[in-house]
């Protein structure tokens, strides 16, 4: 994985695995690999992902069974909540953008149906 | 978190002339640290200060020891081998280390063997940099011990075998043991660094957590320590 | 922490490894010699023991430098110096496994010498029962085997002797070198060679002169105490030579980076 050196790594981390979350490499009560996998795997070290898992935890989007490893939780509305929070964030971020190209909200509603009806021809 | 590495008012004189001066530093266990430094800015020194090899001035503590025999017990430091003939066989160096350390855990030297390809009946000699790299990191880890120096592991070796020197790091350091990497290119190494730490102007002059430069000054961890060069950068010069 | 014994181990097996192409070396040219010997036509079957005597003062004297030039190296090697282990027990392993790859390359050539001896054996008979015959006409009627006890027990003091005066010099020269400043140290380096080859010279001319009195002392006047006085007096040098080198080691001497 390739990091942003720019953005704390633990950060991308939770962020990498939201996504897998979400679209559906890890599913809800699947198991995590363990930490010293993952840290090989993503190529960080333990302590940042521990860091990572540590904060996905204290939120509730992880559980930790002692003994057993770290599990997606099984909370679905905690998982749908993650989804709406991801969602926004993604919107709020592509809105200010669109919005500092000086379009109006009806104009990026506009944009945004012409865009999507142009990738379904196109697939 | 207990401290794995306490350097108090270190002092390194050669020929008359000062190689570090008033160095101070603590690293605390588990933390994977990268030494940062222009070549020759005395981060081998550091290393060799550590291991006792080299003799200065000031208390150096690994773990709570400061007597040097201890220190060299604790700290596990990537030796280049020199002290072999160039026809001895990897086998035979493994053998070396498995004699003269009793923390040398041959299972975990030849696990890492197999995962780096190392070939045993291979002689010094016709290693290219990249396993000779390799050789030494699995003989430097396959000890267990507190503290790991590893000098430029990287320098001068392929992207293929930088990866998998990476991946043997982070496979095989052990729980609470703490690395201290040295190296001129953060760059290959950030995604890796709990804390960095710079030896600059014959001191250690930086020594800052990761997370910290990325958080707080919101900057690259590369240009971070490019701005310590800059002139009138972050760092006093006398 | 590493037992002595491990160490004494790694340090003798590097050296043996020396001592071993020094007599392969050393079978080369007996058997060289004695093809030489074949070609000009005078070869019998004592060619090859005469061919191995004609070269076998040289395996001592290279193999005394080689062991000393391993055992020096390993002061300033990373490789042994990181081996947790005090530095007086490293210096003591260094010595005694030098000792030990001597001792190895002795016995060695005992055994070629038997071999070759016995090959030759039908010729060499007869000069060896004139010798005893002449020995018993000069009243040379001495012990054999103590003898050559005390000659191998001499010898190897002179080695010991040697090796750590070896040791002396080049570790004051390397903590010498830690503080001087670069310019000089070649000119310092220059001064100190100068002094230690004249000192080297001196004890050497001094043993020499004062070991051919002892074998005269003790061959002609069965006078053994002389000798056992001055082998005495080379164990305290040894010891003192010895307290100075861990001295340096503990203080001053670093290995040469990497």
């Amino acid at each position: 994985m390739k990091f942003d050196d720019k953005v704390p790594i633990y950060y991308q981390i939770k962020t990498h695995l939201y996504h897998e979350m979400l679209n559906g490499q890890l599913t809800a009560g699947a198991q995590l690999p363990p930490v010293r996998q993952l840290a090989v795997d993503l190529t960080v070290n333990v302590n940042t992902v521990q860091r990572a898992l540590g904060e996905m935890i204290t939120e509730g989007t992880l559980t930790s069974q002692r003994g057993k490893g770290n599990f997606v939780t099984t909370d679905t509305t905690r998982l749908a909540q993650l989804k709406d929070q991801l969602v926004m964030a993604q919107l709020a971020q592509t809105y200010d953008q669109l919005h500092a190209f000086n379009l109006t909200d009806a104009e990026i509603l506009t944009s945004l149906k012409q865009y999507i009806e142009k990738r379904g021809i196109a697939q | 978190m207990s401290t794995a590495l306490s350097i108090q008012n270190l002092n390194y004189k050669r020929n008359r002339q000062v190689i570090l001066h008033d160095g101070q530093l603590t690293l605390s266990t588990g933390k994977i640290v990268g030494l940062l430094g222009e070549n020759g800015a005395g981060k081998t020194t550091l290393m060799r200060l550590i291991t006792g090899n080299a003799q200065g001035q000031g208390v150096i503590k690994v773990g709570d020891s400061s007597d040097v025999m201890h220190r060299k017990q604790k700290t596990s430091f990537s030796d280049h081998l020199k002290g072999f003939d160039k026809s001895t066989k990897i086998n035979q160096v493994v053998k070396f280390y498995q004699t003269v350390y009793p923390d040398f855990s041959n299972d975990r030297y030849q696990e890492m063997a197999t995962f780096l390809q190392l070939d045993a009946s291979q002689k010094l000699t016709a290693l290219s940099k990249g396993t000779k790299e390799k050789l030494i990191i699995a003989l430097t880890l396959a000890r267990q011990t507190e503290l790991y120096l590893l000098d430029e592991p990287f320098s001068g070796i392929d992207s293929m075998s930088r990866k998998q020197v990476i991946s043997s790091i982070l496979k095989w350091t052990p729980d609470n043991a703490t690395l201290l990497i040295s190296d001129h290119y953060v760059h290959e190494i950030a995604s890796l660094l709990d804390e960095i730490v710079v030896v600059k102007d014959q001191t250690i002059a930086v020594h800052k957590g990761a997370d910290e430069i990325r958080d707080q000054l919101g900057v690259e961890i590369e240009d971070y320590y490019e701005s310590l060069y800059e002139v009138g950068g972050a760092a006093d010069d006398k | 922490m590493t037992s002595s014994f491990s160490l004494f181990k790694v340090m003798g097996q590097t050296k043996v490894r020396r001592i071993n192409w020094l007599i392969i070396l050393e079978l080369i040219a007996t058997v060289v010699t004695t093809l030489w010997t074949a070609i000009s036509g005078n070869f019998s079957s004592v060619s090859l023991f005469y061919a191995f005597c004609s070269w076998a003062i040289f395996p001592y004297l290279i193999g005394v430098i080689l062991v000393a030039i391993v055992a020096e190296k390993a002061y300033t090697s990373d490789t042994y110096r990181l081996i947790p282990i005090s530095n007086w027990k490293f210096y003591a392993m260094n010595l005694l496994s030098s000792l030990a790859a001597f001792i190895y390359l002795v016995l060695v050539q005992v055994v070629l010498y038997a071999l070759t001896a016995a090959i030759g054996w039908s010729s060499l008979s007869d000069s060896y029962e004139q010798m005893q015959l002449m020995m018993s006409q000069y009243g040379m009627s001495f012990n054999f085997w103590a003898a050559a006890g005390t000659i191998l027990g001499l010898s190897l003091v002179i080695n010991i002797l040697a090796w750590s005066t070896i040791s002396l010099v080049h570790l004051v020269m390397n903590s010498a070198s830690n503080f001087l400043p670069k310019a000089r140290q070649r000119v310092v380096n220059i001064i100190v060679y100068v002094i230690v080859i004249f000192l080297t010279l001196r004890i050497v001319t001094f043993l020499f002169g004062w070991l051919s009195n002892l074998m005269y002392t003790a061959f002609g006047s069965s006078n053994i105490d002389s000798l056992w006085l001055g082998i005495l007096v080379m164990v305290v040098a040894i010891v003192l030579e010895s307290a100075l080198n861990i001295v340096m080691i503990n203080k001053w001497v670093e290995t040469n980076p990497n």
